[in-house]
């Protein structure tokens, strides 16, 4: 079963328009080059599908959901650890050549 | 007694050198909170993670016919905080935010999931068990990426 299976059985009208885009966003999402955000939805589609089936229930997808949040804290802290890696790798090879060449010539 | 100094003028090629080596060291210090990688950090998350996911194993229904019991969860709990603490005092030891932030958030994540275990005293079916997992691994692979993303690394960013 896929997510549009999933996502054809909410019969409200008024649902359609959120779940057009509800769709749209996530399978945007599935194709995305970030490989954390290509996980997330990932795991939202493969928690939806096990609701749908009555495998799990609202807790645990709202307890997914909330780990997730937790997971793009963690991960902003690590992509800002990486910046600043690379930074400061740039930086100190910068320095260094600075001290070889530049000083050497003034 | 004030000695007078004779103004010298400094040729800009020069000052441009100085300003340049200024720079790069202003930059340079503006990195200094972030600290290089530490194999000690690397290993205390990854032996988290296996604990944590062992504890969802643990947890979850099996071959086993004996009762759920909640003092089981609980000593499954307490070792696993006693190891959350440990490394929060080294990262604590090492004066770096940005690592000590990720243990709090993962120590959030195991009382996000201690508690969804309390409110159900039972076993988990295995669909349940498998979305836990899921967030729990998801949550401290970012860590170790983080930590794996450290200058002098000895391990693959993921």
């Amino acid at each position: 079963m896929n997510i549009d299976q999933v996502l054809d059985t909410l019969q409200d009208k008024a649902l359609a328009q959120v779940k057009a885009e509800f769709a749209a966003r996530l399978k945007e999402a599935l194709r995305d080059d970030d490989p954390f955000v290509a996980q997330c939805a990932e795991q939202v589609q493969h928690a939806l599908v096990l609701l749908h089936l009555g495998q799990v229930s609202r807790a645990e997808v709202d307890l997914l959901l909330h780990k997730q949040q937790l997971a793009a804290r963690i991960e902003a802290h690590s992509a800002s650890i990486e910046r600043q890696a690379r930074l400061r790798r740039l930086a100190s090879g910068l320095l260094d050549m600075a001290v070889d060449v530049v000083v050497k010539a003034l | 007694m004030l000695v007078s100094v004779p103004w010298k003028c400094v040729p800009w090629r020069a000052l441009r050198g100085r300003l340049l080596l200024l720079a790069l060291g202003l930059c340079l210090s503006a990195c200094a909170l972030v600290g290089g990688y530490s194999a000690r950090a690397h290993e205390q998350l990854t032996g988290l993670k296996a604990a944590h996911l062992k504890l969802i194993d643990d947890q979850t229904e099996g071959p086993r016919e004996r009762a759920w019991q909640a003092d089981r969860l609980d000593q499954a709990a307490s070792a696993l905080d006693l190891r959350f603490r440990e490394a929060i005092e080294f990262a604590n030891s090492l004066d770096d935010p940005l690592r000590r932030a990720n243990l709090g958030l993962l120590r959030q994540v195991l009382a996000a999931d201690l508690t969804y275990l309390r409110e159900r005293p039972r076993w988990l079916r295995e669909p349940e068990a498998q979305l836990l997992r899921e967030g729990t691994s998801l949550a401290y692979e970012r860590a170790i990426r983080g930590e794996c993303v450290r200058e002098g690394s000895a391990c693959r960013a993921r």
